[in-house]
């Protein structure tokens, strides 16, 4: 730690030797629709010196004065070289041309940035088409499910949008939004999440070697960000699938200056099952589910060297109940009125504000806010029409959630090529909702008028943090990234601090294989309060407090990365993560009930993972996906649970293997194809019956003390049965007079495996029990069989 | 073709979602589980079964008792081998003693269980204060038992019983009416506002939903009086006392046919080993909680190495009685036969201290 802070003050001092030099700077950008391409490769051959662009798709690189070749490139557009003869700082923006099969095209310039040569290791970019290309779950494409196929990333239960990335839980997830943490990115339950694909530009996951920009949680950081819209012309799509339809519309408001992205989405089947219920219910009731999303991005270009941008997202998961019916009792007519919700949402805004400072300084502000609200209310009002008095009215609200106000200035500073430095600081204020339950009942038939609140009172706490990162070349075949990100986080007078170093390394070995390794200390100030099975709209994000310390993880990897030929790499990635001050709930406890006392609830303790992840990825041609396999193996310990013995974690899997394939055979005709396989999630399971001691008791239920129990080893003891599914999609286009209309075609779980859900014991009938002798059966419950889905779609 | 396809895809779709696994439950039930629960001055027993099925059901189910040895050690020397099968109610003829460590080893079925306990130290009562309440249930006796923690981690249970002495009448040969006497315990609840029994699973927050097991087993730890004196408070309900219809007799009506006519109330501050302790600790979880589907997993704690149950130590010679009440007759006239009633039901449940008295 000492060494790495006294190294800092040298590489800066170094940045000053190279005063002889000019710059280069500008934005690489589609040509098509001007949207900016982030971590696009900027690469000067005669030198082997290169640099990526930042999220802004901004770069800057420097060099002697003299004449060069200047190539850009990024994945999935056709390379660009211009030959330029430098003698004055200078401006380079690169428009580059998107080519979905660039297989024939000389690939340039690869050694500036890619997967070999980065020195980021444990990263992966999937690209949005692939997303959007991909079989899914009733046809809705989706961000994290895709994510869920990458090794050394575990999906939770069937169908769910859970992330349980390298032994990790799911709150030490950070997503991010535009740079705004999403608090729940789950709709109905986990079967979808809340981004849609129609408003993202991009995706990057880390899940190991995490730069020191990113800090706050344990396990992996997704980094997506919204599309700034086209600057060139209006366009959009729309689409009607079987359970949402949604449209995007982008374009410029001011042509070249100000452009905007507005994508919405939402369910209707409570729409198709209104006249339903209304029928069956004799016009009185009205109740359905929906889901919503919106997304809005505004973008203003000021000057060359200043722009603007407003990104905002809104969500809800909604279930509803109206009623209202009418009877007559002793002749007078009496109204009764119930009014159920039940929602939760999230809503993001960040206001960013880029600056360029200089030809080697850019700087990004932002100003965000983030609240994830759960919501039911409940109203009943009883009113004797004859009479006009209201009889009763009984009323229930209950919330629940986070709010955040943020702000942080990220600073990008180019000294020279061979360093790319990166600071920056936040400061964010969390206020946490752990629930408030508002009661009211009045009326003349109890004469009781009751008005109340109860539940616990919000926290509030102030979190900050500090960064400075460094990519080092030196040399060319050795990079390395430095960095420290420090944190402080304050809550109920007690302000806890920590200091964590990143370090990333790479050795090229040869012009094809490159070795890696990494280590990062990561801290979590907060915590969610969930069930162990299933993710819920009611868990809870608490802070730490004086008696639930932060949590806090070590990770170390080491991988290497060998380019089979341009557009294939395979790649071994090995890791280790300790963690601690997990949280676990006590033995007994479950997410049932009011948050008071959270803190008698839950038990902390350590874990630790450690795998060996293979990944074939291609990433160019008609055919683009990969092949992923990681063997993992990860554990527990809490001193109050399971007796201290240590146990497998739920996630814990030990093989998990992952195809994902996109094939386009024609302008008009592609499809995708993924197949999973997981071993089997690790459960308690009781497995035989123990008789107990013979002790005397009573109880206040007056029955007799228990003989025997159910034995089950230890937590997690038992496995379940291996999960494994195969979904296809095909997509058929058709070029139309404004645009290209797009059949897609799914099928999930295409050969109908039976995955388990869960496992429960069940009574057997009387000819079951003759038939096998036993009282009871194991059963398995699973949730989806084969599922076919449609959808139509139409770009302009 | 088109037909058989979308036949096959109909088909599929409708598979139902719930399907029997295959589950080995005999060969999951392999573990022997041995109990054994020691107490000072009282007479060393363990009984050694066999796991069963899991599909039997948690209460039924033929119990299997092992062949094979029993050794015991007594601070380290081998006292006693004893043949399988055993079951609880197998007296060795050894009588453990307070600090005695014992050690037993089970060799059956081709597995070698082993475990170790000490009996605990006599739990130091220092005074019994006792006041008299009354409320609209009735009249109570409220106890404050102030007891002396030593030093370093200790574990106790609090158990209320009462001696009884009932007869009944019966014919003898000639057709004369002859009466019957029988001497048995009886186990009682009481009542208890004290800290060290609410805190021990009332704790997963004050909210009704979230409220823990009852601590039936009124066993505590010394955590809040670690080393120092602690009074015990607890209240016990004398309208307990003949409860269940079988009321103590009036003096004044000596000839009903059955009756109690003599009810010790005894008051046992036991002090558990810390394997006791955790035992009892997490069998009350387990009985509360293995049938909620939203609760944590609760396993019943084990000190049997290669095994499953518990061999614990415990001392209950701190015992004393409050209450003693109408003996109309002298003990040395009456002969008192074994009582092998067991009352299910009531306030009350057990006979285990069974004696014939001549």
């Amino acid at each position: 730690m000492l060494k790495s802070l006294l190294i800092f003050p040298f590489l800066f001092l170094s940045f000053y030797t190279f005063s002889q030099t000019v710059t280069v700077r500008g934005y690489i950008t589609d040509q098509a629709n001007g949207e900016s391409l982030i971590n696009a490769n900027v690469y000067i051959p005669s030198t082997k010196c290169g640099t990526i662009t930042n999220s802004f798709g901004f770069y800057s690189i420097s060099m002697p004065k003299g004449h060069y070749s200047v190539t850009s490139s990024f994945v999935g557009y056709q390379s660009k070289i211009i030959e330029i003869q430098l003698n004055k700082d200078t401006i380079i923006d690169f428009k580059l041309e998107s080519n979905t099969d660039i297989a024939e095209v000389t690939v340039l310039g690869q050694k500036g940035d890619s997967k070999l040569t980065s020195t980021q290791m444990s990263k992966m970019d999937v690209p949005i088409e692939m997303i959007r290309n991909l079989p899914s779950f009733l046809g809705e494409a989706d961000v994290i499910k895709t994510i869920q196929l990458l090794p050394g990333v575990q999906s939770g239960t069937e169908g769910t949008s859970g992330l349980y990335v390298r032994g990790g839980g799911p709150d030490q997830n950070l997503i991010l939004l535009d740079d705004v943490p999403v608090y729940n990115a789950e709709h109905l339950f986990g079967f979808f999440s809340v981004f849609n694909p129609d408003a993202i530009k991009s995706v990057s996951f880390y899940k190991g070697g995490f730069p020191a920009r990113f800090g706050g949680r344990l396990s992996s950081v997704l980094d997506i960000r919204m599309k700034d819209g086209n600057e060139k012309e209006i366009h959009g799509n729309f689409s009607i699938g079987l359970i949402s339809s949604k449209f995007n519309l982008e374009g410029p408001l001011v042509k070249g200056k100000t452009t905007f992205n507005l994508s919405a989405r939402r369910t209707y089947a409570d729409l198709l099952g209104r006249p339903i219920i209304k029928k069956a219910s004799n016009g009185t009731d009205v109740g359905g589910y929906f889901f919503q999303d919106y997304n809005l991005k505004l973008s203003h270009k000021f000057s060359d060297r200043s722009r603007l941008y407003l990104s905002a997202y809104t969500g809800l998961d909604k279930a509803y109940y109206r009623s209202d019916s009418k009877d007559t009792r002793n002749n007078e007519q009496i109204q009764e009125k119930t009014k159920f919700d039940l929602g939760w949402g999230n809503v993001t805004t960040a206001l960013r504000w880029n600056y360029l400072f200089n030809d080697k300084l850019f700087v990004n502000t932002t100003l965000t806010y983030s609240n994830y609200l759960f919501k039911v209310a409940e109203n009943t009002t009883n009113k004797n029409i004859t009479t006009g008095i209201k009889t009763n009215e009984f009323g229930l609200d209950y919330r629940s959630g986070i709010q955040d106000f943020a702000a942080k200035m990220d600073f990008d500073y180019f000294p020279n090529p061979n360093h790319r430095v990166k600071f920056g600081g936040s400061v964010t204020n969390h206020t946490f909702k752990p629930g408030i339950l508002a009661f009211a009942e009045s009326g003349q038939e109890n004469n009781a008028k009751i008005d109340t609140a109860f539940g616990n009172p919000n926290i509030h706490a102030q979190e900050i943090y500090a960064y400075l990162e460094d990519n080092i070349e030196l040399g060319s075949k050795f990079s390395v990234n430095l960095g420290l990100h420090s944190s402080g986080f304050l809550v109920d007078g007690k302000f806890y601090t920590s200091l964590q170093p990143r370090i990333s390394a790479r050795f090229l070995a040869t012009d094809k294989l490159s070795i890696k390794a990494a280590y990062s200390k990561m801290s979590q100030n907060i915590h969610l309060l969930s069930s162990s099975t299933i993710n819920l709209p009611t868990d809870l994000w608490l802070p730490t407090t004086k008696r639930i310390k932060p949590q806090t993880s070590h990770q170390f990897a080491l991988g290497g990365v060998y380019q089979v030929r341009p557009g294939i790499d395979f790649s071994i990635e090995s890791f280790y993560k300790s963690m601690d001050n997990l949280l676990e709930y006590k033995e007994g406890a479950s997410f049932v009930g009011a948050t008071t006392g959270w803190e008698d609830k839950v038990e902390m303790g350590k874990g630790w993972s450690y795998g060996a992840e293979f990944l074939l990825q291609k990433t160019t041609g008609k055919t683009t996906g990969w092949i992923g396999y990681t063997w993992g193996k990860a554990e527990r310990q809490f001193d109050n649970l399971n007796f201290g013995e240590k146990f497998y974690a739920r996630y814990d899997r030990r093989h998990d293997v992952s195809v994902v394939l996109n094939h386009r055979f024609s302008d008009r005709f592609d499809m995708g194809l993924t197949w999973v396989y997981g071993t089997g999630n690790a459960v308690t399971l009781p497995t035989q019956i123990a008789s107990a001691a013979n002790i005397s008791t009573i109880t206040t239920m007056s029955y007799p003390y228990q003989t025997n129990y159910e034995y089950f080893g230890q937590r997690n003891n038992y496995r379940m049965p291996s999960y494994h599914r195969m979904d296809v999609g095909f997509n058929f286009h058709k070029q139309k007079k404004h645009g290209i209309r797009t059949w897609s075609l799914g099928f999930y779980n295409v050969y109908s495996r039976q995955n388990p859900f869960f496992l429960m014991f069940q009574e057997n009938s009387d000819k079951e029990k003759a038939q096998t002798g036993k009282d009871r059966k194991l059963s398995q419950i699973s949730l989806f069989p084969i599922i076919p889905s449609i959808s139509y779609s139409y770009k302009f | 073709m088109k037909k058989y396809i979308l036949s096959i895809l109909v088909a599929w779709s409708l598979v139902s979602c719930d399907k029997t696994l295959d589950f080995d439950d005999e060969g999951l039930a392999n573990q022997l589980v041995l109990n054994s629960i020691i107490s000072s001055n009282k007479n060393f027993s363990a009984s050694l079964t066999k796991a069963r099925s899991i599909l039997e059901g948690s209460r039924g189910g033929t119990i299997e008792m092992p062949s094979g040895t029993l050794d015991i050690y007594l601070n380290g020397e081998l006292i006693k081998n004893l043949n399988l099968p055993i079951n609880f109610l197998t007296p060795s003829g050894i009588i453990p003693k307070a600090g005695d460590s014992f050690r037993i080893v089970v060799n059956s079925q081709g597995k070698q269980l082993e475990a170790e306990t000490t009996i605990p130290q006599k739990t130091e009562v220092i005074s019994i204060d006792t006041t008299s309440a009354k409320n609209e249930f009735g009249q109570w006796t409220n106890f404050k038992v102030n007891i002396k923690d030593p030093s370093g981690e200790d574990y106790y249970r609090l158990v209320l019983t009462s001696e009884n002495l009932s007869f009944y009448t019966s014919k003898d040969k000639l057709g004369n009416d002859k009466r019957n006497y029988t001497l048995y315990t009886n186990q009682w609840l009481f009542n208890s506002d004290d800290p060290v029994f609410k805190n021990l699973y009332n704790n997963f927050g004050q909210d009704v939903i979230d409220a823990g097991p009852n601590n039936d087993y009124k066993i505590f730890t010394d955590n809040y009086f670690q080393g120092k004196k602690y009074p015990l408070q607890f209240q016990v309900f004398n309208g307990n006392k003949g409860g269940g219809g079988y009321g103590y007799n009036d003096p004044a009506k000596p000839n009903l046919s059955s009756g109690t006519i003599y009810i010790r109330y005894i008051i046992h501050v036991q002090k558990l080993s810390k394997e006791l302790f955790n035992y009892l600790k997490y069998l009350k979880l387990y009985e509360f909680y293995h049938d909620n589907p939203f609760s944590e997993p609760v396993p019943v704690y084990s000190n049997i190495k290669n095994g499953i149950g518990i061999f614990a130590g415990l001392n209950d010679d701190a015992q004393f009685s409050f209450q003693k009440t109408y003996v109309p007759y002298s003990m040395d006239t009456i002969k008192v036969e074994e009582n092998g009633y067991n009352y299910g039901g009531g306030y009350y449940y057990g006979s285990n201290n069974k004696k014939t008295i001549e």
